[in-house]
């Protein structure tokens, strides 16, 4: 085996992982917001865009959740980087509102299908 | 020797890869897999969601479409507020200025009219949908949060019957409210339509109308159900099922209070007033549209009566949230509750 054969056997393997990672991914139904890991919130995603607040630790966070997507818009801290993320959709996707101690799960660890009510 | 080890490694690698990276590209996009599609839209006073598991993309959006289609028509069928052309619906029923003795139905809305006067005597005469006058008394109140006249809740009492005939019904202007049935009955006939044309894996949720078919893994759907003190839509139970109709009646979403006293939009067509006996009441059963009216007999009768009646009845559950302190179960919704 010469050094183009090993060229061409890493290049392959490289475009392997990288399928690995562009699976398809699912959209999730529902999230759930924690609060210094303690659940405060289940959202249903299946509504129309809502809003809701909760009391982080640097004071109140604004979320809008609904149509199938959640987001921060509103939160006190230096960076504001959760609020800077945007919307999310997808299954295990996250926000962390470090500063705030507030964690955003979507679909978290019990996987609801849907909430009646 | 070291030089053959090298070159043996490097085609086990490269035969591992190249398997690895097949498979991968095979699942992805050549075989078809089962994936999610869904649609929302507003109808019947209320959010419907449907969410269907289907290889085909073009079979499971048309099929989005088609049962949009559905739930608007049973929209149409069954409001009081507004008539549309070219049907006969619970507008035009009530308010029509027709010289003719007979109006013919649309044979969907009959069977619905029938099918909910059928529930009157199992009932006790908790479910009439004869009330369409005392529906709007109290929802008027709920919106001016100030209680009703008390002699305008006893002239309700005289309401015109309801005769059916041959796909007809009597011209007496009676005032229909299928508010608790519509969600339910097009829930039910949406379910049968994807069946029939093969999407046998769904969830819907039409307002606390919830109904699931076969589950896209081979495990079950997993629904809460809300905790209805919790203004942050938190849940108090969870249930595991599939092809099951899952409803809720609560009177915690639209209601006021005066000196303490709640006042929902759930109205008991024997005392005219709002029930009371509990802050909701869950149902689980494979018929969607048994499922709304039983949720709502369930929410107007006395919590020790309708437990019998559901001990009675085959295949039917229920979960009374009464309130923070008690709780309280059917014989077998046990098997549905999970952790």
């Amino acid at each position: 085996m010469n050094k183009a054969d090993k060229i061409v056997v890493l290049l392959l393997l490289g475009i392997g992982i990288l399928f690995f990672f562009l699976k398809p991914k699912k959209k999730s139904s529902y999230a759930e917001v924690y609060l210094k890991n303690e659940r405060i919130l289940t959202i249903d995603l299946h509504t129309e865009i809502r809003t809701y607040t909760v009391n982080g630790t640097l004071g109140k966070v604004i979320i809008e959740a609904g149509e199938g997507k959640i987001r921060v818009v509103e939160e006190n801290s230096p960076n504001h980087i959760c609020s800077k993320q945007g919307w999310v959709s997808q299954v295990d996707d996250t926000i962390i509102c470090l500063p705030n101690e507030i964690i955003i799960e979507l679909s978290g660890k019990e996987k609801l299908d849907t909430i009646v009510k | 020797m070291h030089e053959k080890i090298n070159k043996w490694l490097w085609t086990f690698c490269f035969v591992l890869f190249v398997l690895v990276m097949g498979y991968s590209i095979y699942t992805t996009y050549i075989k078809k897999q089962i994936k999610s599609y869904d649609t929302r839209f507003y109808y019947m006073d209320t959010y419907i969601y449907v969410n269907l598991y289907e290889k085909d993309k073009e079979k499971a959006e048309s099929a989005l479409k088609e049962v949009e289609k559905i739930y608007k028509k049973y929209h149409e069928l069954t409001d009081r507020y507004q008539s549309y052309p070219s049907i006969n619906n619970l507008y035009y029923i009530h308010n029509n200025e027709s010289e003719e003795e007979w109006i013919t139905l649309d044979e969907e809305l009959y069977q619905l009219i029938e099918i909910s006067l059928s529930y009157k005597e199992m009932s006790e005469g908790l479910f009439d949908i004869r009330f369409g006058n005392l529906t709007d008394i109290w929802k008027k109140a709920i919106e001016e949060e100030k209680l009703p006249d008390e002699e305008e809740l006893l002239s309700t009492k005289e309401y015109n019957d309801i005769l059916l005939e041959d796909g007809k019904i009597y011209n007496n202007h009676a005032n229909i409210d299928l508010g608790a049935v519509a969600k339910g009955y097009a829930t039910k006939k949406v379910g049968e339509y994807l069946k029939k044309i093969g999407i046998d894996k769904f969830v819907i949720n039409a307002g606390g109308n919830v109904l699931v078919g076969n589950h896209y893994g081979n495990e079950a759907y997993k629904i809460g159900i809300e905790d209805p003190t919790s203004k942050d839509g938190n849940i108090f139970a969870k249930v595991k099922a599939n092809n099951m109709a899952i409803v809720t009646s609560g009177g915690y979403q639209r209601f006021f209070e005066i000196d303490g006293k709640r006042y929902n939009h759930i109205i008991d067509p024997m005392t005219l007033y709002p029930s009371n006996h509990t802050l909701s009441v869950t149902v689980i059963t494979e018929d969607s549209l048994e499922a709304d009216i039983l949720s709502t007999i369930l929410f107007l009768m006395d919590i020790d009566k309708g437990r019998s009646l559901v001990e009675q009845l085959e295949n039917v559950e229920a979960i009374w949230y009464v309130s923070e302190e008690e709780q309280i179960v059917s014989t077998g919704f046990n098997e549905y509750l999970y952790e």
